[in-house]
C-alpha cells in the first residue's frame, strides 16, 4: 500500500480502558491514568530522541495525553487529531480517521482488545501498534512502551520498509441482513442478553454461540475457548464456531481475568479463510472482541465472515532487527 | 452501694464496661484503643494490648473482642464520622479523639453532621454517640496536645458537654453519656488518670444537667470544672483554715445541659463569685457563667465576678511558662482573697 | 433483576423497567417543577437540581431495598426519590411547610427520611462519605445483611473525608458501595483540573477496591454494574467504587449564569438525556408499549402537581417548632 509520506506518527488512547464491570465480578486490574500517562511519556521520549517530525495526538477527554505532554519540551510538532469529545467510542474511531486522513505512517494505540477493534475499523491500511493497557488483551501486545515508541518512530521515518516489519492481523466481518454491520479481531458472540448493560461480556451462562479466531498465544476471553478446542490441532483452523450450551463437553477457560469458568460447549465447527457462518435468529446482543454492541431480534440473519488480511499490525521484534541491520 | 478505691483512669474503663455488658450495640472505636491490631498474632502478648494512648480502654478488647473494640486508622474525620452514621443506624459508638486539639480535623463530622442531623431532619434520627477525649496541660505535650477548648463544642446546639473531676464522677458520668440519645462529648483531664477517688461498684448512673456542690460555704461560689475542682478544693481548704473564709465549690459536670439553678441558688446566698476555668478566657464557660449570673442574679451580687482563667494564649513548652499558663490553687486563692477584701489588687 | 430466565428464555420484566421508567421520570418532574417555582420565588433559599442524573440513582436504588441505607449530596432530590422518600413530603420541605418530610427544617439540602434508609442529602461536600462508613458498621457489627450506598460528586472526591472513608471501609471490608456522580463540574470547576486523575474510579486502587467507570445516561448500565457491586458487597466481600459519568442540565444551583459551560457543550450532552434514551431503547426493542409509558407520564404529572398544591397549602411550621429537636429532650 503506498501511503502518504509525513513522518507522522498517530497515538490514540482510550481513557477508559481497564475500567469495566469486570473489576467487580472478578479481580480484573485497574489500569490507572497513572499507568496509562507512564506509557505515553515512554512512547513519546522514544518518539522524540528518533527525531520524528511530527505527533498527532488523540485529545481524549480525560486530558491523559495533555498530561503526558505537559512538563517538557519536545522536539516534534504536536498536533490534535479531531474527535467528538463524547468519551465514548466515536472518540476512538473519529480519531483514527482523522490521523489516516492526516497521512500519519504508523498508529500507536492505548487500549485492550475493545479499543484496538475500533482502532483497527478505521486504520485503512495504516500500520497500527497495539499496546495492552485494557482488560482482556487477546490482540494488543505486553510490550515496553519504549520499544513500542522506538519501532513506531524508525517506521514514521521510513528506516525501516513497512512491508517487513508488518504482519496482517485477521478479521471477522459481520454482516446484518446482508449489510456489512461491524466487524472484530478476536471473536464475534452472540448472547441472549436484551439489552447491552455494561457491554462487556463476562457471563458465560448468557452465551449462546461464537466465531472465535485461533490465538498464537495463550490469551484471556473467548480466544482461550479456541486454544482449548483446537490448539492441540496438528493445523488448526484460523478461527472455530462454537455453540455453547450441555450435551457436549466442558472447557475449564481464563474468560475474564482471574475468572476461569467450566464452559459448556455443545459443539464446534472449524472456519476456514474465506468462510461464511451464520448465526442462528435469536434475540440477543452481539459482541465484539468482548464488548455487547449491538441488540438483535430473531427477524434478523447475522452473519460472519472471515478474512485473512484484515489489520495491518507491527511487528517490534522485526522492527528491531530490521533496524539494526544495513539497507538494503 | 459499697465502693472501691480506684483511679479516674479505672472508673472510665468500669463505665465502658459496664454499658459494654448491659447493652451490645455499645461499642468502642479510636486509634490504638485495642492497642495494636498485631498483638493478636505475638502469643501470649495479647494482656499487653496498650488499651488507648494512656491506658484507658485496656483490657476491654480481651473482654468484648475486636469487632466491639475498634482500632481505627489515623483518620479522625472518617471513624469519628463513622461514629455518627453507626450512631444513626442503630449502634451506640463511643469513639475516642485521642487530644482535643485534634477537633480540627473532624470538626464537620461532630458539628456538622453528629450534632445536626436531628434538628435538620426534622427530629427523624438520633444520634447516640459519645466522643471521649483527653483534654488539659500539665503534660509539657506544647500547643497541640494540651488545650482544654470544651467552651468551643458548648457553644454548639445539638452536643452535649461533660467534664468530670473525680473517679465516681467520671464512672457515673460516662455511662449516663452512653446511655443519652444525644451526640456527647466527654472531657478527661489526663491528669487527672492518676487521681483516686472512691467508686461506687457495680451499676452507677449519674443523671446528666446536674451539678454537685462539692463544698459548702457562705461566703463565696467559686465554680470550677474538671481538674480546677481539686484545685478550688484545695484553695477552699486553705483559706477556710488561714482567713476562716466559707468557700463553696459547685462542679457543674455538664457544661451543656447547664444546671443554672444549682449556680444561681448558691450566689444567692454567698453574693461573690468566682469562676474557674483552664480554657481559655474569651466567649468561654467561665464567661458564661458570669453572664449568667449577671443576668440572673445582679442584684445578689456584692462584688462583680471574677474568672480565674488560662490566657487568651496557646498552651506553652517550656515548663516554666505552662506552670504560669494553668490556674494553681495559690491564684484562686489570691483572688478569693481580694474579692473578700482581704488583699487589694489581683 | 430485569431479566428472568424462564425454560431457557431470557424475558424482561416488565413491572422493573415501569418502576424504573416511573421513578426517572417522577425525578425529572419534580426538578423540572421545582426550576420553576423556584423561578417564581415559591421556594426560599437554594436548590441543586439532579435532572440529566435519574439513570444514576434509579438504576443503583433498583437494587435495594428499605433495609440498606444510602448517604447522599446537596443535589439529593433525585436519590431521594429513587429510594422511596414520598414527593409530597419532599415539595413540602422545599416550601419550609410544617408537613414537610424534615417538619421544613431541613430544606432541600437535607431531605431525609431514615425510616426509608435515606440518611440525609447532606450540604457538605464530602460529608457524606464517613456517615456511610458508619452505617456500614452498624451492619456488619449486626449481623445484617444490607449495603450502604454512598453517593458523592466529582467536587467530593477530593476531599479528605472521602479517601478516609474509603480506606475504612476497605480494611473493615465493609457493606459499602461508593458511587461518585461525575457530572464534570465541581461547582464551575471541571474536574479535568480538580482531579489528579481523570477516572476517580481509579482511586479505588488505592483502597484495595473493585473501581468501575459507567456512562451515567445509560440506565441499563447502570443497573447491571450496581447489581454487581451491591450483591459483592452483601456477600461480604467489601467496599468497591462505581464512577457514572454523566452531566446535569441545570446549573450547579439554581440560577447558576452557566458561564463554565457552552451551548454546544450542553447541546452534546443532552442528546445523552437518559429519559429519552431508555424510551427508545424499550420502545425499539418492544420491551414496553409506548400507551404503558404515556401512562406513567401521566401518573407522574398527577403526583406531581398533587405534591405541589399539598406543599402550597400546607401551613408553616408553629414558632414552638424553633426549639424543638436541638436535642432528643432540650435541656
Amino acid at each position: 500500500m503506498k501511503l502518504a509520506c509525513d513522518g507522522s506518527v498517530a497515538l490514540i488512547v482510550n481513557p477508559q480502558a481497564g475500567k469495566d464491570v469486570r473489576r467487580l465480578v472478578a479481580p480484573a486490574p485497574i489500569v490507572t491514568d497513572i499507568d496509562k500517562i507512564g506509557i505515553l511519556r515512554r512512547i513519546l521520549a522514544a518518539l522524540d530522541a528518533l527525531a520524528v517530525s511530527r505527533v498527532w495526538v488523540m485529545p481524549d477527554l480525560g486530558g491523559l495525553a495533555e498530561r503526558a505532554l505537559a512538563g517538557r519540551r519536545w522536539r516534534f510538532e504536536v498536533r490534535w487529531l479531531a474527535i467528538p469529545g463524547l468519551a465514548s467510542a466515536d472518540d476512538t474511531q473519529a480519531a483514527t480517521r482523522d490521523a489516516v486522513r492526516q497521512g500519519v505512517r504508523v498508529i500507536v494505540a492505548l487500549g485492550g482488545d475493545g479499543t484496538q477493534r475500533l482502532v483497527a475499523k478505521e486504520a485503512a491500511g495504516v500500520p497500527m501498534l497495539a499496546i495492552s493497557t485494557g482488560t482482556n488483551n487477546a490482540f494488543p501486545v505486553m510490550i515496553d512502551a519504549t520499544l513500542a515508541g522506538m519501532a513506531a518512530g524508525w517506521v514514521a521515518k521510513g528506516q525501516v520498509e513497512v512491508a517487513r516489519v508488518t504482519r496482517f492481523h485477521p478479521r471477522l466481518e459481520v454482516a446484518i441482513d446482508g449489510q456489512a454491520a461491524d466487524s472484530a479481531l478476536v471473536d464475534v458472540a452472540a448472547t441472549r442478553d436484551l439489552v447491552t448493560g455494561s457491554r462487556a461480556i463476562y457471563d458465560w451462562r448468557m452465551w449462546r454461540e461464537a466465531v472465535i479466531l485461533t490465538p498464537q498465544i495463550p490469551v484471556v476471553g473467548l480466544g482461550s475457548l479456541a486454544l482449548a478446542l483446537v490448539g492441540a490441532m496438528a493445523d488448526p483452523p484460523p478461527a472455530v464456531h462454537v455453540r455453547f450450551g450441555d450435551g457436549g463437553r466442558q472447557v475449564l477457560a481464563p474468560i475474564a481475568p482471574g475468572m476461569v469458568a467450566a464452559v459448556p460447549i455443545a459443539e464446534t465447527s472449524p472456519v476456514f479463510w474465506g468462510e461464511t457462518v451464520a448465526l442462528q435468529p435469536a434475540a440477543g446482543c452481539l459482541a465484539f472482541d468482548g464488548e455487547r454492541e449491538q441488540v438483535v431480534s430473531p427477524r434478523q440473519r447475522v452473519t460472519v465472515h472471515e478474512v485473512a488480511e484484515g489489520a495491518r499490525v507491527l511487528d517490534v521484534r522485526r522492527c528491531f532487527q530490521a533496524a539494526s541491520a544495513p539497507p538494503g | 452501694m459499697t465502693t472501691r478505691q480506684i483511679t479516674f483512669r479505672e472508673a472510665i474503663n468500669d463505665a465502658l464496661r459496664q454499658e459494654m455488658r448491659r447493652d451490645p450495640t455499645v461499642i468502642v472505636m479510636g486509634e490504638d484503643v485495642a492497642g495494636g491490631a498485631s498483638l493478636e498474632h505475638i502469643e501470649g502478648r495479647q494482656e499487653e494490648a496498650w488499651g488507648g494512648v494512656l491506658g484507658v480502654t485496656k483490657g476491654l478488647v480481651q473482654e468484648f473482642g475486636r469487632a466491639r473494640v475498634l482500632d481505627t486508622p489515623i483518620s479522625e474525620s472518617g471513624y469519628i464520622g463513622a461514629a455518627v452514621g453507626a450512631a444513626a443506624t442503630g449502634l451506640r459508638p463511643v469513639a475516642e479523639l485521642m487530644f482535643v486539639d485534634f477537633f480540627g480535623v473532624c470538626m464537620d463530622q461532630i458539628y456538622n453532621q453528629g450534632a445536626k442531623l436531628r434538628y435538620m431532619f426534622g427530629g427523624k434520627a438520633t444520634v447516640p454517640m459519645v466522643v471521649r477525649t483527653m483534654i488539659g496541660a500539665g503534660f509539657r505535650a506544647a500547643g497541640q496536645h494540651s488545650g482544654s477548648h470544651y467552651s468551643v463544642f458548648t457553644h454548639m446546639p445539638g452536643l452535649k458537654t461533660v467534664v468530670p473531676s473525680t473517679p465516681a464522677d467520671a464512672k457515673g458520668l460516662l455511662a449516663a453519656a452512653i446511655r443519652d440519645n444525644d451526640p456527647v462529648i466527654f472531657f478527661e483531664h489526663k491528669l487527672l488518670y492518676d487521681v483516686e477517688g472512691p467508686v461506687p461498684d457495680g451499676e452507677y448512673v449519674i443523671p446528666l444537667g446536674q451539678a454537685d456542690v462539692k463544698r459548702v460555704g457562705d461566703d463565696v461560689t467559686v465554680v470550677a470544672i474538671g481538674r480546677m475542682v481539686p484545685l478550688a478544693l484545695a484553695a477552699a481548704e486553705d483559706l477556710a483554715k488561714t482567713h476562716g473564709i466559707g468557700v463553696e465549690v459547685v462542679d457543674p459536670r455538664t457544661l451543656s445541659p447547664l444546671d443554672a439553678p444549682t449556680i444561681l441558688n448558691s450566689v444567692r446566698k454567698t453574693h461573690r463569685l468566682v469562676v474557674v476555668d483552664e480554657d481559655n478566657p474569651r466567649c468561654s464557660v467561665a464567661a458564661d457563667l458570669v453572664a449568667l449570673v449577671a443576668s440572673e442574679a445582679l442584684e445578689y451580687l456584692d462584688e462583680a465576678p471574677k474568672m480565674v482563667t488560662a490566657p487568651h494564649a496557646v498552651v506553652p513548652f517550656s515548663p516554666v511558662l505552662e506552670d504560669l499558663y494553668v490556674p494553681s490553687a495559690e491564684r484562686i486563692g489570691h483572688v478569693i482573697r481580694t474579692l473578700m477584701g482581704h488583699e487589694i489588687g489581683v | 433483576m430485569i431479566k428472568t430466565e424462564r425454560g431457557g428464555r431470557v424475558e424482561i420484566q416488565r413491572e422493573r423497567l415501569l418502576w424504573i421508567y416511573e421513578r426517572m421520570k417522577l425525578i425529572r418532574s419534580f426538578e423540572d417543577a421545582v426550576a420553576e417555582l423556584f423561578a417564581a420565588g415559591r421556594i426560599p433559599g437554594f436548590v441543586h437540581l439532579y435532572a440529566g442524573e435519574e439513570a444514576i440513582g434509579v438504576g443503583i436504588m433498583a437494587h435495594l431495598g428499605d433495609d440498606d441505607y444510602i448517604t447522599s449530596t446537596h443535589r439529593g432530590h433525585g436519590h431521594c426519590i429513587a429510594k422511596g422518600v414520598s414527593v409530597r413530603e419532599m415539595m413540602a420541605e422545599l416550601f419550609g411547610k410544617a408537613t414537610g418530610s424534615n417538619k421544613g427544617k431541613g430544606g432541600s439540602m437535607h431531605i431525609a427520611d431514615v425510616g426509608k434508609g435515606m440518611l440525609g442529602a447532606n450540604g457538605i461536600v464530602g460529608g457524606g462519605g464517613p456517615l456511610a462508613v458508619g452505617a456500614g458498621l452498624t451492619l456488619k457489627t449486626l449481623g445484617k445483611k444490607g449495603v450502604t450506598v454512598c453517593f458523592f460528586g466529582d467536587g467530593a472526591a477530593e476531599q479528605g473525608t472521602m479517601h478516609e472513608a474509603m480506606n475504612l471501609a476497605s480494611i473493615w471490608k465493609l457493606p459499602v458501595v461508593f458511587v461518585c456522580e461525575n457530572n464534570l463540574f465541581a461547582e464551575s470547576t471541571p474536574w479535568t483540573y480538580h482531579a489528579s486523575v481523570k477516572n476517580i474510579a481509579d482511586r479505588a486502587a488505592a483502597y484495595d477496591m473493585p473501581g468501575v467507570v459507567v456512562p451515567a445516561h445509560d440506565v441499563f448500565a447502570v443497573y447491571e454494574v450496581a447489581n454487581e457491586a451491591v450483591q459483592r458487597a452483601r456477600r461480604g466481600e467489601g467496599p468497591s467504587l462505581i464512577e457514572a459519568r454523566g452531566f446535569r442540565f441545570y446549573g450547579h444551583f439554581q440560577g447558576d449564569p452557566l458561564t463554565y459551560r457552552t451551548p454546544e457543550d450542553e447541546a452534546r450532552w443532552r442528546a445523552h438525556d437518559p429519559l429519552t434514551l431508555f424510551r427508545a431503547r424499550v420502545l425499539d426493542q418492544e420491551f414496553l408499549a409506548e400507551d404503558a409509558l404515556d401512562e406513567v407520564d401521566r401518573q407522574v404529572a398527577t403526583m406531581i402537581a398533587e405534591a405541589t398544591n399539598f406543599a402550597e397549602s400546607s401551613a408553616y411550621p408553629a414558632d414552638a417548632a424553633l426549639l424543638e429537636d436541638v436535642y432528643v429532650s432540650y435541656p
